[in-house]
């Protein structure tokens, strides 16, 4: 199965309607709330797929995608960041943000869930073929 | 001429009180539109009515939440400009249960038990209704929030409290999951407005609740502390019971 994507989302009502349609798509979604649990959740089970907040408690989401590439086996797993935060707002360039692997940095609130399922489709087009 | 310039920098420091309180408010906000919004998405592609029913419950619950903050903000904006309390003789226990009433449904849909712990029937305070209620809403919505949020805590239970504590009245929000320390609320105040999470440790958003409440207890000559319930960790507020009150 190539449709695994691990959803990291602080906010359970936000991440059940991200899940929902994600789910209608064809896709796998497994959600954690905080970036320690989205860790080990990957430990389990290798994503196809990232999509993550970058307000998350107690690790910031650069710190989390620093650690990410930190390991071997995660390093050319893509990411797709869907934040509360404008990019412009972060300390963070495009150029950083390739050398992250992040593949697309959508902002939440100009984002809608057709607009983020189609950009999940153009990072993991095998999976709804 | 020194008293002047007394004047102005207390000026100065309501006014970036305010202005940090509605930018951690307006950031905040962003959730509750967001949810509404791809509810709403949700909504229109589905056809199954079961469906359709929760998402039009998690849209009510999104923006009645909203609305309370907003209208939370408003009074303690309102309460800045005119400076007017409408004091009277207030049972804080009905308070509390009013608070609680209002919380309920939000509670519920995070899966959080909500309780109200009263040992007795306590004097009354003297204070502003409206302002006492909106301070425990808020209080308590921030609660709700930081302890669903934490996924350490299995069974998160968030409980107002009334406790007699040498005369006066201990009345506060408390929660079996973690709770800001005095250090951490401090640094917490200082940094409103200006970070996006500034309790990360205590909730990822930038618990505006939190600060409302703290701007609304201080209306009422009060201050929002660290505090500690039978095993339960919170804040609360001391309020001295009406003397007067308590011969009649």
């Amino acid at each position: 199965m190539s449709n695994h994507i691990l959803l990291i989302e602080p906010d359970s009502l936000t991440a059940s309607h991200i899940q929902e349609h994600l789910r209608l798509r064809g896709f796998n979604v497994v959600w954690k709330n905080n970036a320690q649990d989205a860790i080990s959740a990957a430990d389990t089970r290798m994503p196809n797929l990232i999509i993550m907040e970058m307000l998350l408690a107690a690790h910031s989401g650069v710190e989390f995608l620093y650690e990410l590439r930190s390991y071997t086996e995660w390093q050319k797993v893509p990411v797709i960041i869907f934040s509360h935060l404008r990019l412009d707002t972060l300390n963070l360039t495009t150029k950083s943000l390739d050398k992250l692997g992040v593949s697309a940095y959508l902002y939440k609130p100009e984002t809608s869930l057709r607009r983020l399922g189609q950009r999940v489709s153009i990072v993991m087009p095998s999976a709804t073929s | 001429m020194d008293s002047r310039r007394d004047d102005s920098a207390m000026h100065q420091s309501l006014v970036f009180g305010q202005d940090s309180l509605f930018s951690s408010l307006a950031e905040y906000i962003k959730t509750p539109f967001v949810q509404i919004s791809y509810a709403s998405e949700l909504l229109s592609d589905t056809t199954n009515p079961v469906a359709a029913q929760t998402l039009i419950q998690s849209i009510a619950l999104s923006s009645q939440g909203a609305l309370r903050l907003l209208d939370n903000y408003l009074l303690y904006q309102s309460l800045q400009k005119a400076g007017q309390l409408a004091l009277e003789p207030i049972s804080l226990n009905a308070i509390l249960y009013d608070a609680a009433h209002v919380l309920q449904p939000y509670a519920t849909s995070l899966g959080c038990e909500l309780r109200v712990q009263l040992d007795h029937k306590y004097e009354p305070v003297i204070a502003d209704r409206q302002v006492l209620r909106s301070a425990f809403v808020s209080l308590g919505n921030s609660f709700i929030e930081a302890a669903t949020f934490q996924q350490e805590t299995k069974s998160p239970l968030v409980s107002f409290v009334v406790r007699r504590r040498s005369g006066s009245l201990n009345t506060g929000v408390f929660t079996n999951g973690q709770s800001p320390t005095t250090q951490q609320l401090q640094r917490a105040k200082a940094l409103q407005g200006k970070a996006h999470q500034p309790m990360p440790e205590f909730m990822n958003s930038t618990g505006v609740g939190m600060f409302i409440a703290d701007a609304l207890f201080s209306q009422l000559n009060t201050t929002m502390k660290v505090a500690q319930d039978k095993g339960l960790r919170g804040l609360a507020a001391t309020f001295l019971p009406s003397q007067q009150l308590q011969l009649v």
